[in-house]
């Protein structure tokens, strides 16, 4: 176990290892929970309360409504049992509110859209959101094992008309080995996903009902099960492949792939559990580069990848006995999401510990609805420059500061919707989204933390801030602010 | 290194080219509406307009080629509500001749059978 000092702002403090910008590199690999059991030498346990605000003068995306006030309470830990094996886990509670969110009535909206239920009212949303992670691995002469399971449960509601009600729960096992060779470290992980979402949209004032739409792509809905059909359940889960080769002296080149495809039924309740849309999520990511870490640390590598959403509609017949018969199924929406991009880390841990991380990327996203025919198609490009300094700040002291500033320029944008066969409520929702969509953005963010030793102990103090702000080039804004208290052992 | 970095693009390529879900890209079928002529009448001349609306996407398809008493037209898969009106000319159970306007109409009509989905229809003529 290290003995070393949780705040001493030296290259090899606890704090370092744990909270350096460098780690993000890392963040793929560790999603392989054999890799994950290596990722530090030292134990780092966390308990923190948080205060996240969240304000856009305007919605850029109306389903995500303007902002959100969201308190959490969360404990993180990272304990090396021996040389051998470690042991983490995470336990959070996120309470609040979502502000102004209008054509969404479920919860994970970036997940399931296109197949949703929408009305065009909404309102705010209270949020509960209870997490629990753990995960524990260990090494076995040159192979190295580890197994995570991660849990989400999120209820998501409305007090007033439309009174929507989303109940999530997922649940993620990972199972992953890996094999030391002489310079490399080869890794492979599997991973299964089960999803489940009930959501229902309930009325109390009969005067002041309106229709809940069964959204299918781009402003089209089934309008054959929209109106009164407000009681549906998602079902979805899938599998996700990691491969990994990383440098086991820090070193050399690095590779990181994912393959996965998840799916997510739409199914109406109140109609005899008829099926009406899945929605098939499809994703390739490759990450390779070289990377050299020590005193000083260096890393470039490309970033690439593909996601390719399909959505099958049930095209559903006459009931018998409020049994519908599937008459066929068509693929009737298309989505694929290129984003790649060239990444640099530079930096250096001695008396204090810096980098610097530059990011330059490309990311196109092409929708499409079969028929009548719809299209949004929208390409960019973008550059990211963040900073981030720790250093001892008096004898118990460590200061830590990060600054990001980003840009994201529009290439390209198009907009193809046939008018008259659309809701016009839908062609308003629709035009609103896409102005944001092709506008340019610039984004600065500020963070500064402050951890303080407690005595001799391994007990600190932190207290974190973090501001940032998002410029969009059709003159509204985002701004964001997070206050962070806690205890660090 | 590169052997292995080779092994794995690989297995992502073809991973990505051959685990994509299965399109279901049968999109569209010939929807052949017989209009169901009474025994009656002996029609000597009929015209009319076919419109299917799609119960799903609520778009309309019109046709008025007819070859006798059949309209064929092609549409997307799926259930449809189906209106016909036109005249017909006709020779009566008197012998007379007549020239009528007739409907037929059907809320719900599959069309989903590949690459024909037929149905029938009965007319009815209206009163002048």
């Amino acid at each position: 176990m290290a003995t070393t000092s949780l705040v001493a702002a030296t290259p090899d403090s606890v704090l370092t290892e744990h909270q350096q910008a460098w780690n993000l590199l890392d963040a793929e690999t560790w999603k392989n929970p054999a890799l994950h059991g290596q990722a530090f030498k030292t134990a780092y346990s966390q308990l923190a309360i948080s205060l996240d605000l969240t304000e856009q003068t305007e919605a850029f995306t109306l389903q995500k409504g303007t902002g959100s006030t969201l308190y959490d309470i969360e404990a993180d830990t990272y304990l090396r049992l021996s040389d051998h094996s470690s042991v983490w886990g995470k336990a959070s509670y996120m309470t609040g509110k979502s502000r102004n969110i209008k054509w969404n009535s479920v919860s994970d909206y970036e997940l399931l859209e296109p197949y949703i239920l929408a009305d065009t009212m909404g309102g705010n949303t209270e949020r509960e959101r209870y997490v629990f992670e753990g995960g524990y691995a260990a090494k076995v002469g040159s192979i190295l094992m580890g197994g995570e399971m991660l849990f989400r449960a999120e209820h998501e509601y409305r007090t007033i008309d439309p009174r929507m009600r989303a109940i999530v729960t997922d649940l993620t096992l990972r199972g992953g080995v890996a094999y030391e060779t002489g310079t490399y470290l080869l890794g492979a992980a599997a991973e299964a996903n089960i999803y489940k979402q009930t959501d229902n949209v309930t009325f109390y004032r009969e005067t002041g009902v309106i229709p809940e739409f069964q959204m299918t792509g781009l402003g089209a809905i089934y309008v054959r099960f929209s109106g009164e059909v407000n009681n549906l359940y998602f079902n979805g889960g899938g599998a996700q492949l990691y491969l990994n080769v990383q440098p086991r002296n820090g070193q050399g080149l690095f590779t990181n792939i994912t393959i996965g495809e998840h799916r997510y039924e739409r199914i109406a309740a109140s109609l005899n559990s008829l099926p009406l849309t899945k929605l098939y999520r499809e994703e390739a990511k490759l990450q390779a580069g070289w990377r050299k870490s020590g005193k000083t640390d260096l890393a470039i590598y490309a970033d690439a990848q593909y996601i390719c959403r399909l959505g099958d509609e049930n095209m559903v017949g006459s009931s018998q006995s409020n049994s519908y018969p599937i008459l066929t199924t068509l693929t009737m929406y298309k989505n694929n999401i290129i984003d790649a991009s060239m990444n640099m880390v530079y930096g250096r841990r001695q008396h204090s510990s810096w980098h610097i991380a530059m990011k330059v990327g490309y990311m196109q996203n092409h929708e499409k609805y079969l028929e009548p025919e719809r299209k949004q198609n929208v390409s960019r490009i973008y550059s990211q420059l963040s900073a981030q300094h720790i250093t001892g700040l008096g004898k118990k002291g460590t200061l830590t500061c990060a600054l990001t500033g980003g840009y994201h320029k529009n290439l390209d944008s198009q907009l193809s919707i046939p008018v008259v066969n659309t809701e016009t409520a839908a062609v308003m929702m629709l035009n609103h989204n896409f102005r944001y969509l092709k506008a340019d953005y610039t984004i600065v963010n500020a963070q500064i933390r402050y951890d303080y030793g407690i005595g001799t102990s391994r007990y600190a103090m932190f207290g974190a801030l973090n501001g940032g702000a998002t410029f969009c080039s059709e003159s509204e804004y985002e701004q964001h602010l997070a206050v962070k208290l806690g205890i660090t052992f | 290194m590169k052997q292995i970095l080779n092994i794995c693009i690989s297995i992502l390529l073809t991973t990505v080219l051959t685990g994509c879900h299965q399109e279901q890209t049968d999109y569209h079928t010939v929807a052949r509406v017989t209009l169901d002529i009474p025994d009656t009448i002996n029609v000597i001349q009929i015209q009319g307009t076919l419109t299917l609306q799609s119960l799903n996407t609520t778009l309309n398809t019109s046709t008025a080629d007819m070859s006798g008493n059949t309209f064929e037209t092609t549409v997307l898969r799926g259930a449809y509500k189906v209106d016909v009106a036109g005249m017909v000319k006709y020779t009566g159970a008197n012998g007379a001749i007549r020239t009528r306007h007739y409907r037929a109409h059907s809320d719900y009509k599959p069309f989903a059978d590949i690459p024909l989905s037929k149905t029938e229809l009965p007319i009815i003529l209206l009163e002048e």
